[in-house]
């Protein structure tokens, strides 16, 4: 009887100490996401990325429009073809800007800069007006697109960067205290209308 | 009456959301609900564009000038990043040192592989790409908090980066210490992980964000 009853006591035991185990262990994971909650770091991360996803999703539905229109054109192919060509040629336009093959023009920001820079401050600064959203960039004549690459050799003492894109966007972000131009180098950005810059290797 | 109504009225007050975690919660509700609508469209803009390449390929069989011109539209397309590539190239594996005492130093940063991305196409790369995200025009390599976002999109190391081009110019020029004298410093003092590979073939995705040129004409 007396075994019986140590046995009982002893499952007891185990019983409750795999229940307290559980709920310390619960308590960890709750604790580790509130701290996770509570982080500053976290939240401000996820905010970025809010704040980038609403871009996104506003920059696709615009895509969403613009593919369905063309779409259209070439449903109706077989009574209109002309629709279906104009769509290409489009197509080429929009293509072109971005490979740089052709000239563009448009409002936008320049950006003067009457200091040198180190490779890695114009790499970093080339990424921040891509950030902000430039449609076509030329630094000091020299018109830039996703294969430019920079070397010593491109370092100048004065640079104007001619950028397409909405002025009060790319003025705004270029600008804000604590941006690119606060961090790394003093510069000068003036909204434009007509900016003209050239093809690649012109 | 009218005395007591307004000491009543005045002595209710608002209820304020003082709860510490309400705007984490809400951030990722909103996180997850526009990552959700982000795909949707995605996968719609996906499949827009399949119907009009289908079509595309319909009109190159009319007249020569409408085939030139698909022609033209497809090599523009290749150039910026539309269609997935392969060739001859490099693989370079860039991620956080193999201890548990991380610092700053001995992380891989977004300004790390902006110095590598940059000292590849001044080498003749003609497509990178970094943990499948295709480097276009408008693509910024940027560091948010302990993350690394890329043409919008989170990613995290070890990041895999492939470059299409002439492979033995390339590994030449990335394995020069002199030209990232940053992350060679760190692999000798801290472990960073920086590893390169010469490679017959390597295959790089297409873009798979959206280009928007409203300003330039």
């Amino acid at each position: 009887m007396t075994k019986v009853r140590a046995l009982s006591l002893t499952m007891a035991m185990i019983l409750f100490a795999v229940l307290i185990g559980v709920l310390v262990g619960h308590q960890i994971v709750i604790k580790k996401g509130i701290d996770q909650a509570l982080d500053p770091n976290t939240t401000e991360s996820m905010a970025i990325e809010v704040a980038q996803l609403i871009k996104d999703n506003q920059d696709l539905r615009k895509k969403r429009d613009i593919l369905i229109d063309e779409r259209d054109k070439f449903l109706n192919q077989s009574t209109n073809r002309r629709a279906a060509v104009e769509a290409v040629s489009s197509n080429i336009d929009e293509y072109g800007v971005i490979a740089g093959t052709s000239q563009v023009t448009g409002k936008g920001v320049v950006v003067t800069i009457s200091h040198e820079m180190a490779l890695t401050q114009l790499i970093d600064l080339v990424n921040a007006i891509r950030n902000s959203g430039a449609e076509a960039l030329s630094i000091n004549g020299r018109r830039i697109v996703a294969s430019s690459g920079f070397t010593s050799g491109d370092l100048q003492k004065n640079y104007r960067l001619e950028i397409i894109g909405n002025p009060r966007v790319l003025a705004d972000a270029l600008e804000r205290k604590g941006g690119i131009l606060d961090q790394i180098t003093n510069g000068q950005v003036e909204e434009k209308d007509g900016l003209v810059l050239p093809p690649v290797g012109a | 009456m009218g005395v007591v109504v307004t000491a009543q009225v005045r002595s209710i007050k608002t209820t304020r959301a003082l709860n510490p975690l309400s705007p984490y919660a809400a951030l990722r509700d909103t996180r997850v609900s526009l990552a959700a609508e982000n795909k949707l469209l995605s996968d719609a803009n996906k499949s827009l564009s399949d119907e009009i390449s289908a079509s595309e390929k319909e009109l190159k069989q009319t007249e020569y000038s409408n085939r030139q011109k698909v022609e033209k539209s497809d090599e523009l397309k290749k150039q910026i990043g539309l269609t997935p590539l392969g060739g001859e190239g490099i693989m370079v594996t860039l991620a956080d040192a193999d201890n548990n005492l991380a610092d700053s130093n001995s992380i891989a940063h977004a300004a790390d592989m902006r110095d590598l991305i940059n000292l590849l196409w001044a080498n003749g790369a003609t497509a990178i790409s970094i943990n499948d995200q295709r480097i276009v025009a408008t693509t910024s390599i940027d560091c948010i908090i302990n993350t690394v976002m890329i043409n919008n999109v989170r990613t995290v190391p070890p990041f895999d980066i492939r470059a299409i081009g002439d492979r033995r110019r390339m590994a030449e020029a990335v394995k020069d210490e002199n030209k990232l004298s940053d992350i060679y410093d760190r692999v000798k003092n801290e472990g960073l992980v920086f590893q390169i590979t010469e490679q017959k073939k390597v295959e790089v995705p297409a873009y798979s964000g959206t280009f928007i040129v409203e300003y330039a004409k």
